[in-house]
């Protein structure tokens, strides 16, 4: 139990990994899967910044008082990866706007079902003209 | 000037080139710019590469900064041979763009497509010449989103869903390696892949190091699109435009190729992966199963240009199969045939482009008697096919003869089986096609139209056949470059 009590950022990163990584498994809406794909990509974030902390070490500013000091890299290294996350997001979002804008829905199951029944018409019409 | 100072610069030309693209925003500007970019860009490799044979490396530090504190990009036998790679097949791709882009996007959008396939192209530049764990990470990303975009463009609407389940996916796969890359700085304390190499030593056996491993190879599996998890990438190429089907089918499974040997074999050290760790045998479990589903792939599809993504799914299985074999005759070999894999690929994918955008058809019946159409086009697929299969005197026949031997010279008798398997099923598909295109009666529909500005495709074609026989016959130039790639990361 204290093994997990010291440790408790790195389980609460990788439950928030395994629930990101299920709701893009699970659900059938494409913005829920986005909304997944994000908690996904957060609990990294908050894995690299529990890497980063020094037990008993100050915040990284060089002053007098202080001799111990975290470890300001992952941060620095996270920033970049939040900007890269609302990226994916946006890419993500603006494609999840031209599916709805084209096949009408934004649930995964109808637009494969769409998809299945143009392909066997396509493939019909091109095989009578044989 | 000292050579080190032109390294950044194969990074930063395509990376500035890009937003003047968007600025500019017509579509004959931005090619020509886009054009005269990756053209720089392949001078600047084959200087790179004709200064880095017998030298060690060469590194230059980003700001100054000298590593391991700072970001490094180095400069070594290895990645100099895949930057060659790159550069020359994304020149003969932006030739055939000029053709394909006019049919196939819409007039206003052409400056902005450029110009994120310049940044496509800069990332791919980035993660083989940085020497940073991070930077690889975010020049990942920056290729990726990318190419999401690119690939959302295709003609289908189904493209749309592809470029999303691709987005999902190559997410999941940067994100694992993101979590591996911090499980790697949580051990060593160190980004620089040099650096980790040396620390790594003394604690090889650490928990954390084979859970970074695990993870790593899981998001490279995802990326490469190995056996499990390849439905995407199959998908992605299928409905994407076929420019960018040829510019990913044979760049970017060479980058992903690329990175899993140099984490593998520098940073790791390839001993401890193939040898100690049994990640061996995983991988040929895997490259066998690729090798069985692309052959039902590529015999029972009608999309050309999906039987070509199996195709892909095929031959990448050859490839990890001889990384994970780990000799020194196997990773040469492996090398090589990622190189004329990937001059294969693209010659074939834009003879299947150009057929699609000529006569509206891309199921293979319906192309049935096109090469009385189109006899020329036909001819130098039938080349760039006729390599695919191994035919003597094609590069594809070398590289599977290498790939055959390697597999020999370790006596792994099922890889072996496998592998004639497969080669023996390329003869059945490349004759099927063969059989379609100059035997069987003439589909009625077929007839082609004069696409605009159709030199440019014929030319990126010509390149590739030519190529396709000049590797064939004379070997030197490649396999030199390979070995000597196999050797430096053997070490």
């Amino acid at each position: 139990m204290a093994f997990v009590l010291t440790h408790l950022n790195y389980f609460v990163a990788f439950l928030l990994m395994v629930i990101g990584l299920w709701a893009i498994i699970s659900s059938s809406n494409l913005i829920k899967k986005l909304i997944g794909l994000s908690i996904f990509q957060v609990s990294v974030l908050l894995m690299y910044i529990s890497i980063g902390k020094v037990e008993g070490g100050a915040i990284p500013l060089l002053t007098e008082k202080a001799v111990l000091y975290s470890n300001p890299v992952p941060h620095v290294l996270m920033l970049t990866a939040i900007v890269v996350g609302v990226s994916t997001l946006a890419v993500g979002l603006a494609l999840v706007v031209s599916i709805k804008k084209t096949y009408g829905t934004i649930e995964e199951k109808e637009i494969l079902e769409i998809n299945e029944a143009e392909e066997i018409r396509s493939e019909n019409f091109a095989r009578k003209h044989e | 000037m000292q050579i080190s100072e032109l390294i950044p610069f194969i990074v930063i030309l395509p990376l500035l080139s890009s937003p003047i693209c968007a600025i500019i925003n017509s579509g004959k500007v931005s090619w020509s710019i886009s054009l005269l970019a990756v053209f720089v860009t392949f001078i600047l490799s084959i200087l790179f590469i004709l200064h880095i044979s017998g030298v060690e490396a060469i590194s230059y530090p980003i700001g100054g900064w000298k590593p391991p504190i700072g970001i490094e990009y180095r400069l070594d036998q290895l990645n100099g041979f895949f930057l060659f790679i790159i550069s020359f097949l994304t020149l003969i791709s932006i030739i055939y763009a000029k053709t394909l882009t006019n049919a196939e996007i819409e007039g206003e959008k052409h400056g902005m497509f450029y110009s994120v396939f310049l940044l496509c192209f800069a990332g791919f530049l980035g993660i083989t010449i940085t020497n940073d764990l991070f930077n690889i990470y975010v020049f990942t990303e920056i290729s990726s989103l990318a190419a999401y975009t690119l690939i959302s463009h295709g003609t289908s609407k189904r493209s749309l869903i592809s470029s999303f389940e691709y987005l999902i996916l190559g997410t999941i796969g940067a994100t694992f390696i993101l979590i591996g890359i911090g499980f790697l700085y949580l051990s060593t304390g160190s980004l620089n892949i040099s650096d980790i190499a040396e620390r790594i030593k003394s604690i090889e056996n650490a928990i954390t190091i084979k859970t970074s491993l695990a993870f790593i190879t899981l998001g490279l599996i995802l990326k490469i699109g190995v056996f499990p998890v390849y439905a995407w990438v199959i998908r992605a190429y299928t409905y994407a435009p076929s420019f960018i089907t040829a510019f990913l089918s044979s760049v970017g499974g060479s980058i992903w190729v690329y990175l899993f040997i140099k984490l593998t074999f520098i940073m790791y050290g390839w001993s401890y992966v193939f040898d100690v760790l049994p990640l061996k045998i995983v991988l040929e479990i895997l490259g066998v199963g690729g090798i069985i589903v692309g052959s039902f792939g590529v015999l029972y599809q009608q999309n050309m240009k999906s039987l070509f993504a199996y195709s892909g799914l095929l031959n990448i299985s050859y490839i990890i199969i001889a990384i994970a074999i780990a000799s020194e005759s196997s990773t040469s070999a492996a090398m090589l045939h990622t190189f004329n894999h990937a001059i294969i690929k693209i010659g074939l994918f834009i003879a299947v482009g150009y057929f699609i955008i000529s006569t509206g058809k891309y199921r293979l019946f319906e192309m049935a008697g096109i090469s009385r159409v189109m006899p020329y086009t036909t001819l130098m697929f039938t080349i760039c096919l006729m390599s695919l299969m191994g035919f003597p005197g094609t590069a594809g026949f070398l590289s599977k003869l290498f790939l055959l031997k390697a597999a020999l010279q370790e006596s792994e008798w099922v890889i072996v089986f496998f592998m004639l398997t497969g080669f023996l099923i390329s003869i059945f598909y490349t004759w099927r096609i063969f059989h379609t295109f100059y035997i069987k009666q003439p589909f009625i529909l077929t007839s082609s139209k004069n696409v605009k500005g159709k030199y440019y495709a014929l030319t990126a074609l010509f390149i590739a056949a030519v190529m396709n026989i000049v590797f064939g016959l004379n070997t030197d130039f490649s396999y030199s470059l390979a070995s000597q790639a196999a050797a430096y990361i053997l070490e």
